[in-house]
């Protein structure tokens, strides 16, 4: 299984992430999670186009985790460690 | 704001928390890292004196995208999180994270939030590279680089690191500059202070920090207090004009400090 968002800007009522959540599990898929016309979909490759085809109007890409706070990259932290180290010699 | 959650802290009060993570109860919104909280603090802390954030009256809607532990975020996260902001009739997101990598799904929400009135204010990024990175990469987004001042830090310590040799004009009598961190290009719109930034961190405590995520709330900040006091912009129907209209009162009052285009963009916001 893999994890794929959903998103429809039209789908922001309540009612309409309802039906298409019940949609996406009569197509196999499990919503993990919806809110603002955003679904979270656990679906294998195989059945996402036909989950996309009975959710017309709705739009989908893979579930990215790749996004952070930029001060946490590694960049600043070893120009960080370097200036210390510079320091400390110094 | 759209971050690692905020709070508790004494001087931050949330109107709205809400965690959009796949994982986390909605109501999880704490902040079990510190950055959010500080990038909250910049825009709205009600401290006294010095300590008081940018806008302290705004009424802050915290959302937390990183599950407990965990470096990064879902881009489910981040989109269902500007959807709702906007949803909830917020008229600034300040998104202090990024990526060096497109996602439809988040660039779907700038644009939905932007369809809605509703602008959404992003880091550069910390690389020092010549290409901003995502959310503030996408068109509808507002860039913000970081600057430095000379002289607000004691020399020859930990922040020298952020000095480089592109160097604008004093403000304050301090010399700015370019911090060596950021990052610069085309898109960026606005520059603000990312040295040495004192603010909340969690537990009621208070901390530095450095980063294009700390000049990025006080770019949103200081334009949420423009925005307040323009009623012939605030009261506009929320739609892509009002949007546009909030990016161009923006950017009209951004100050040069004379770095180049890429660095600066229109300037200090202000």
């Amino acid at each position: 299984m893999s994890r794929y968002v959903f998103f429809n800007s039209d789908a922001q009522d309540a009612k309409v992430l309802t039906v298409a959540r019940k949609t996406a599990r009569s197509r196999g898929a499990t919503a993990v999670k919806s809110l603002a016309g955003t679904m979270l979909l656990e679906v294998t490759p195989a059945q996402v186009p036909e989950v996309a085809q009975a959710l017309p109007g709705w739009r989908y890409s893979v579930e990215r985790k790749t996004t952070r706070v930029p001060e946490r990259k590694p960049l600043e932290r070893s120009k960080a460690r370097g200036a210390l180290a510079a320091a400390a010699k110094g | 704001m759209v971050d690692t959650g905020v709070g508790p802290h004494s001087a931050l009060k949330v109107k709205r928390g809400l965690n959009t993570t796949a994982a986390e109860s909605g109501r999880r919104f704490r902040d079990e890292d510190g950055h959010g909280s500080h990038v909250a603090g910049v825009i709205a802390s009600a401290a006294a004196g010095w300590r008081r954030g940018e806008a302290s009256a705004v009424e802050l809607h915290a959302y937390r995208i990183f599950e407990s532990g965990d470096p990064y975020a879902s881009s489910f996260a981040i989109a269902a999180a500007i959807k709702d902001a906007a949803n909830q009739g917020c008229d600034l997101v300040n998104l202090s994270i990024g990526d060096s990598m497109a996602d439809d799904g988040i660039r779907d929400a700038v644009e939905f939030a932007w369809a809605r009135g509703c602008v959404c204010i992003a880091a550069t990024g910390n690389d020092g590279k010549g290409q901003v990175d995502y959310p503030a990469r996408y068109t509808q987004a507002v860039a913000v680089s970081a600057i430095g001042l000379i002289g607000s830090w004691p020399a020859g310590t930990y922040l020298d690191w952020t000095l480089s040799a592109s160097r604008g004009k004093a403000l304050g009598g301090q010399e700015s500059f370019l911090a060596s961190f950021s990052n610069r290009g085309a898109k960026v719109a606005l520059t603000a202070p990312g040295v040495g930034v004192v603010s909340t961190i969690f537990s009621s405590r208070w901390g530095v920090m450095s980063g294009t995520s700390m000049a990025t709330p006080i770019a949103t900040g200081v334009l949420a207090r423009r925005l307040a006091a323009s009623p012939s912009v605030k009261d506009l129907p929320r739609d892509a004009a009002r949007s546009a209209e909030i990016v161009k009162m923006a950017l009209q009052a951004a100050e040069d400090i004379h770095l180049p285009a890429g660095m600066q963009g229109k300037g200090l916001a202000r």
